[in-house]
Order: structure tokens, then sequence, then C-alpha cells
């Protein structure tokens, strides 16, 4: 599905050059679980922004289904993110100012999905995950664990292919952080390819696949061990 | 329904309700005064424009000092002693100069009706010859013939309209002097110009005491005492003198010892006959029945006595009848010429203004026959006017002098570049006719430029301080739209990520920005509206043009939204990720 070959990253900050990611090797399939992890400053999020096309890589290709997208024009790599990807944040970031449904609404409306349509299908995927009875709160009134089962229903609002999850549960106690892990699990074996980072060692070893990093660089990457035992 | 981005900035802007008012203030004040600078600047310019393309403003006026302190045109008035007495002969003066494309008369008159309360005192009183018609004083501002004849009870009636007669120094002095004779005479229609005791005839006429009648006769013309002729002077000494028997109270109407200065029926040349009261009950009611008789529902109108080539300099043109022949300059006929909007009121609604031709209108005097009615001109002054032949004054000295100081001379010039010129062969050319400032030459154009000089620098003062007022204003909404967009920064990232693309973003933005500045606009238009019209009125230029006050809003707010939009830069420059570093 995604196939990242020789990817770096480099920012350029003034005098210093700071080498975010080098040489970047990973292949996601479809329906992978995959859990990235590293100390702070690895490289995890720099990944994931360019998994999520939400940045450019300074020199490498980024295959989506064999096509090569760092050149694609902006107007069309943001259709790819609002049609294929759903992102799921540590501290939720739904807009304060809409309600639960209106935030499910809001990828729909860049879709170009009816209001109404809009409106049915946020309903739905709000009852997925438990929120019926709160569709019209605002997330200031929701629990820390409610909020990111809307962030969650958003990001499942285009029926993307690839969920990228950074830190999902960082900003939950445990027993809500739980429910949103089962929440994801369930989605992936649904189908959906899920890409998680985090610090948590038990979540990573939850994950089909651990991607390790340290100082930008890919240093274990279990599913290369799984391709070559079953070669 | 809105979508849900737009929503977000809705409820956004509505949740910092402070910042937002004052961005809409912000805007509002700027384009208000922006808009009301603008409507200022293009009204003057406007109106400059169209005084000076007036006929009244390619003119060199010439007149007498007393007339020409009733011109409508600015002029500057110099101290003269005044002994000229023009007539409409001294229009000859523009055979030698070519630069004059016409000559002419004009001078304002106005015709007083039968009104409501003139018929009922009428009815009432049962007044018949040698009665009063107003049991009182006359209305005020109405001007007071005092009778020439011993009965002192009838009015003179028609005439120029220079002076308003009982605010005159005149009026005053000769009503005084001879009790209520002056006032009571019905001023009926006529020459209102040297008014009540400003005339020959106010004075002489009603004095019985010698120094009331010198106080009257100085009045003639305020301050301008016609001096005594001295053979081989000056043309304007010369009819002075003729005039001067009279006009200087003169040893045989000093000596005559009777009310009034014209013995009991020997009424001089050319003053017309008091009416005969009974003939006039009588008149009205043969009009009441004669559908061919008008009387007009108003009390007064207004308009001029003119010469011929008026009509040409104004390019008026007859809707209907004709213009004043030579003839009925002549013989001074009683007709009359009707201004539209004057025909449309004595015709009434519903009856078209030509029918009007031919029928005649009883006024005080008598009957004047409608000839003639112009079609609109375009300029309410003249719409609503009348218009009577002019002719020279004729018969007595006394009507001579009266009537001359009130007679206006206008020249006017088809190229107003050559006004001045023309104003410098005229005044030598009166110079050498009457004496060295004997009447006053006035070049309206010259002194209406002063003004709009003055104008035209006080807009552009407003225009400036109005748009430093704006671009402040601007520079401020840009920084509180700047601090949004910066405040933004986090939202804007997770709507890319979510799928908005940098041109949905600045599209966003931007809708907000011409919401606020549409809405500010709109604010500040309606505040230019009464602010424009305060400064239009505080420099006497009218009411102030809608038109302009909004095309000044629409320009402003351009302004203003172009400022509001600058901010939008930010977003331009923003990835996605770099919105998420700081998320």
């Amino acid at each position: 599905m995604i196939t990242l070959k020789e990817i770096n990253k480099e920012y350029d900050l003034g005098e210093v050059k700071v080498q975010a990611l080098q040489n970047i090797n990973l292949s996601i399939e479809r329906g992978d679980y995959v859990a990235i992890m590293g100390p702070s400053g690895s490289g995890k999020s720099t990944l994931m922004h360019l998994l999520g096309i939400l940045d450019t890589a300074s020199s490498g290709q980024y295959l989506l289904e064999g096509y090569d997208i760092t050149s694609l024009p902006d107007r069309e790599q943001a259709r790819i993110r609002n049609k294929h990807f759903g992102f799921i944040f540590q501290s939720f970031n739904l807009f304060s100012e809409l309600s639960a449904l209106e935030n499910v609404m809001l990828p729909l409306s860049y879709a170009g999905v009816s209001f109404r349509e809009r409106r049915d299908r946020a309903y739905t995927l709000l009852s997925e995950v438990g929120l019926s009875h709160r569709t019209h709160h605002l997330p200031t009134m929701m629990s820390g664990g409610e909020q990111q089962r809307v962030a969650i229903a958003r990001a499942l609002s285009n029926d993307p292919d690839l969920i990228l999850a950074d830190e999902p549960t960082g900003n939950l106690p445990t027993d809500k952080g739980e429910e949103i892990l089962q929440i994801l699990e369930s989605l992936n074996r649904r189908g959906v390819t899920l890409v998680v980072v985090t610090h948590n060692p038990l979540q990573g070893k939850r994950a089909k696949r651990l991607v390790e990093l340290q100082d930008g660089g890919i240093i274990r990457d279990t599913g290369l061990v799984k391709e070559a035992v079953n070669a | 329904m809105l979508k849900e981005p737009s929503l977000l900035l809705l409820r956004r802007s509505l949740n910092r309700i402070a910042e937002s008012g004052l961005l809409l203030l912000g805007v509002a004040l700027g384009v208000g005064a922006a808009a009301a600078g603008f409507s200022l600047f293009a009204h003057v310019q406007r109106y400059g424009r169209d005084l000076l393309s007036s006929p009244a403003y390619r003119e060199i006026v010439v007149s007498t000092q007393d007339s020409a302190e009733e011109m409508a045109q600015p002029v500057v008035l110099r101290p003269v002693e005044e002994r000229a007495v023009l007539t409409s002969a001294d229009l000859s003066a523009a055979q030698l100069i070519p630069q004059i494309s016409h000559a002419y008369v004009s001078n304002p008159a106005r015709i007083r009706f039968l009104g409501t309360s003139l018929l009922s005192g009428l009815q009432g009183s049962g007044a018949g010859p040698g009665q009063m018609i107003f049991a009182g004083p006359p209305p005020d501002g109405a001007e007071v013939f005092p009778n020439p004849s011993p009965q002192a009870d009838s009015g003179h009636a028609e005439g120029t309209d220079n002076r308003a007669a009982g605010g005159a120094p005149g009026a005053g002095q000769g009503a005084s002097a001879e009790q209520s004779a002056g006032q009571s005479a019905g001023p009926i229609e006529g020459a209102d110009g040297a008014a009540a005791g400003g005339t020959p005839e106010a004075g002489q006429g009603t004095s019985t005491d010698q120094s009331a009648r010198q106080s009257a006769g100085q009045t003639l013309g305020g301050e301008k005492v016609i001096p005594d002729p001295t053979p081989g002077t000056t043309r304007g000494q010369s009819i002075s003198g003729v005039a001067g028997g009279t006009g200087a109270l003169p040893a045989d109407n000093q000596s005559s010892g009777e009310a009034g200065a014209f013995p009991s029926g020997a009424l001089p040349e050319g003053v017309p006959e008091p009416p005969d009261f009974s003939a006039l009950r009588e008149r009205i009611t043969t009009a009441a029945k004669d559908p061919d008789i008008l009387l007009p529902e108003v009390e007064e109108l207004r308009g001029y006595e003119v010469t011929s080539e008026f009509f040409d300099s104004w390019n008026l043109e007859i809707l209907a009848g004709s213009l004043f022949s030579p003839g009925d300059l002549e013989n001074n006929q009683s007709m009359i010429i009707l201004g539209y909007d004057t025909a449309r009121l004595i015709a009434g609604e519903g009856t078209p203004v030509e029918s009007l031709l031919g029928k005649k209108l009883l006024t005080l005097q008598g009957f004047r026959t409608i000839i003639g009615i112009l079609k609109p001109a375009g300029r309410a002054s003249l719409d609503s006017e009348f218009f009577l032949p002019y002719s020279p004054p004729a018969g007595s000295s006394t009507i001579l002098r009266w009537r001359s100081f009130n007679t206006q001379l206008r020249f006017a010039v088809a190229d107003p570049a050559r006004l001045g010129e023309t104003e410098e062969l005229l005044t030598q050319w009166f110079n050498r006719e009457f004496g060295e400032g004997q009447v006053v030459i006035s070049n309206p154009r010259s002194e209406a430029e002063q003004l709009l000089r003055r104008n035209v620098g006080i807009s552009l003062l407003v225009l400036f301080l109005a748009l430093s007022g704006l671009f402040i204003a601007a520079v401020n909404v840009s920084n509180i739209l700047m601090s949004r967009a910066l405040r933004m920064k986090n939202q804007v990232g997770i709507l890319m990520a979510l799928g908005a693309s940098k041109k949905g973003i600045l599209s966003l933005f931007a809708t907000e920005a011409g919401v606020v500045a549409l809405s500010g606009s709109v604010l500040g238009m309606i505040l230019a509206i009464p602010l424009s019209g305060a400064m239009n009125s505080a420099l006497g230029l009218g009411s102030a043009s809608l038109l302009y006050s909004g095309l000044g809003a629409l320009l402003a707010g351009g302004v203003a939204l172009l400022f509001s939009l600058l901010p939008l830069g930010e977003y331009t420059r923003l990835t996605p990720a770099e919105a998420f570093r700081d998320v």
C-alpha cells in the first residue's frame, strides 16, 4: 500500500541543519497494524507526518499504491488525506466550537458529501463508538475518552484505508486507553490499516509489526523479520 | 446551510464578540469617514462644475448698488455714491464688445393673487374705492406701495422685486411718517423692488409732514438720493436730473401741502391707476364663471421681468405658445410666460399645461394673458418661475428712477475665459457713460471660483484626514486578523489533515475577511450618509448624494478588504506539518 524508499528529511534551522530522518525504507501493506516506537526526537512524528502526507521528504520516494505522490499538487494531496487517511492525535484536536456531530461531519464536507448524508453518517459513526447520546455536546463537555472516541469517529468518516494514530492513549487513563485501543484494533480486524505511534512498549507488543526508530533511522522492523522468515 | 468549516469560523467570531465588534467598528469608522470624505470631495467637484456651467456664471452683471445686494450670485460690493440710472437702453454696450453673445435685463419680480385672506378681507369689509384692503399691517415681507393719490387707499400693484418691502429701511420710515396709509395701501402686483417707502411715490405720496417726506425721500434707493441735475455731466446724472425734481423732494411736491406728492386726479404717467374694488369684486364674480379666467390658489408667484435675449441666453425653449415678441416688450403688454412647474401648479393635476394658453390670470392688479409655457429646463429655479416682458420705464421721471434703480443688466459671453476682458471693457464703457464707480459691475464667476477653490481645499483636507483614518483603521484590522491567523495555526493544521487544501483554507479565511469588510462597509456607509450630509450642509452645498457616499463606501471597503486579506499570506506559507508542530 505505502512504500517509502530512501527517505530523508532535513530541517534547515538557519545555521544548523537537523537530520530528522535518514535512509528510511519502509513498506506498509493493506491491513497492517504497525506500531512505531522510539525515544523522543527519534523521528517518530516526522515519519508519521510523511506517511500522512502532512509533510514532504527532502529526498526519496513515497509510493502510494505504486504511485509516487511526492510531486502531486497540494490540492491532490489534500484529497488523498481526506479520502484515504484518518488521523488520531494524542490531544484529540477536536474543534471546541463544533459539537461532536459537527466535528465528525467536517471531513465529509471536504469530500463534497451532502448535509443530510454527512449528518446521517456522523450519527452512525458516533453510535459505533458509543456516543449516540452525546452527538450535540461540545468537546469541552466530554471526558478525554469520549473526545478520543469522537476523534476516532471523525477519522473514520470517509472510510479511510489507513489510520495514523499519534499517541492515541497518551492523554487517557489506562482503562480509557484500553477502550480506545480495542476500538482501533477492531477496526484493523475489519481491514483498516493501522499505524500507531507510541511510547508504550505494551502497546507496541500488541501491534502486528513494530518499527523502532533511533536518531532518525530505523533500528528494528519486525515486519522485515517476518518477511525473512516467510521467505 | 453553512458547511462545518464556515460554521467553525462563525462560532469563533461569535465567541470572541468583543474582538469581532472591534473589527467591525474599526472598519465601519474607517470606511464611514473615508466615504464621507470622498462624498464631500466628489460633491464639491460636481457642485462646482454644475454651478459654473450655469449661464448665470457666464455673465457680467451691471447693476446699481441696491440691486446688487439682492443678487443670488456672490458679488463684491463697493461703496459708491450712486447716481446712475440703468435702463435696457444700456444693453447697447454689447454691440461694441464682440465677446458678448447675449445682453438682457433680468429683474426679479413677483405677482400677487387674490389669496384666501385677501378675498375674505375684500368681501368682509365691503371695501369700495378709497377703502383699505388690509385692516392691519401687511404680511411680513410684503411690499407696501403707498397710494400716490390723496385718498391714500389703494396700492400700487405691480413691478420689480429687488427689495424686501417691509424690511427695507425706506418702508419703515415711509410708514411711520404717514401713519398707516402706507401700510394699509394694498400692495397688489408689481415692482416690489424699491418697495414701500423706498419708492419716490411712497415718501411723497403718503407724507403730510415735510421732514417725514424728506426721510422717505432719502430712502429712495437706500441712501441714494439722486442729486440735482448738472447739465453737461454724464448720462446718469442727466437722467437723475430729469428725475431729480421728485427724487430729491422737489419744491413742487413739497409745497403741494396735500396728503400725497401727486395732486388728486393727476397721477404721473406710468403710475397704475388705483384699483377700483367694486370693479375688482365684479371681476372676481365674473372670473369665477368664466372658464378662460384663472384664479390660482396661491398667494404669490415669483419670477422675472426679462428682455427677449434672456431666453436664448438660458437656452429656454417654448413648450407651447410663444416667447415675447419685440412688440410685447415695447408695449408692455399684460402677458406672461410660465415656467413648466409653475404652469403645472396653476393647471392642477391631470390638466395638460398646454390648456393654459390664452387664458388670463387674475392678479390683484388685473389680468395677465398666458402666451407661452416653457419646456422643463431642469433647473428648479427656472421651472418654478414666471416671466414678464420688461419694458424700459417710460413716463414720469419718478417711475423712471425707481424702476431703473432695480434694473440688472446682464452681458453673457460664449467663452467664460473671456469674462475678465469683457468685464474690463464694460467697466470702461459704463464709467464713460455714468462716471467712475456709479454702477456695480460684477463677475459672479470670478467670485464663485474663489469660493469653489476654498471648498475644494477644505474637501481635500477632509478627504486626506478621512483616508488617514481609513488607513489607520485598516492597519489595525489587519493586525487583529493577523493575530487571529496566528492563533488559528493549529486549527489550520487540523483542517489540512482532514482534507483542506491551501486554496480551501485561503478561501475560508478570505470569506471571513470579506464578511468583516462588507459588514463594516455597510455600517460605514450608514455612518457616512449623515456625516457627509452635515459636511455638505456646512459648506452650503445642499444635500449629500447617496451615490457618492455609496461609491466612497465601496472604494473604502475595497481598501479595508485588501488590508483584511493581507494576513492570508500567513496561510500560504504554512504546511500541515508546520501547523502540527505546535499541536
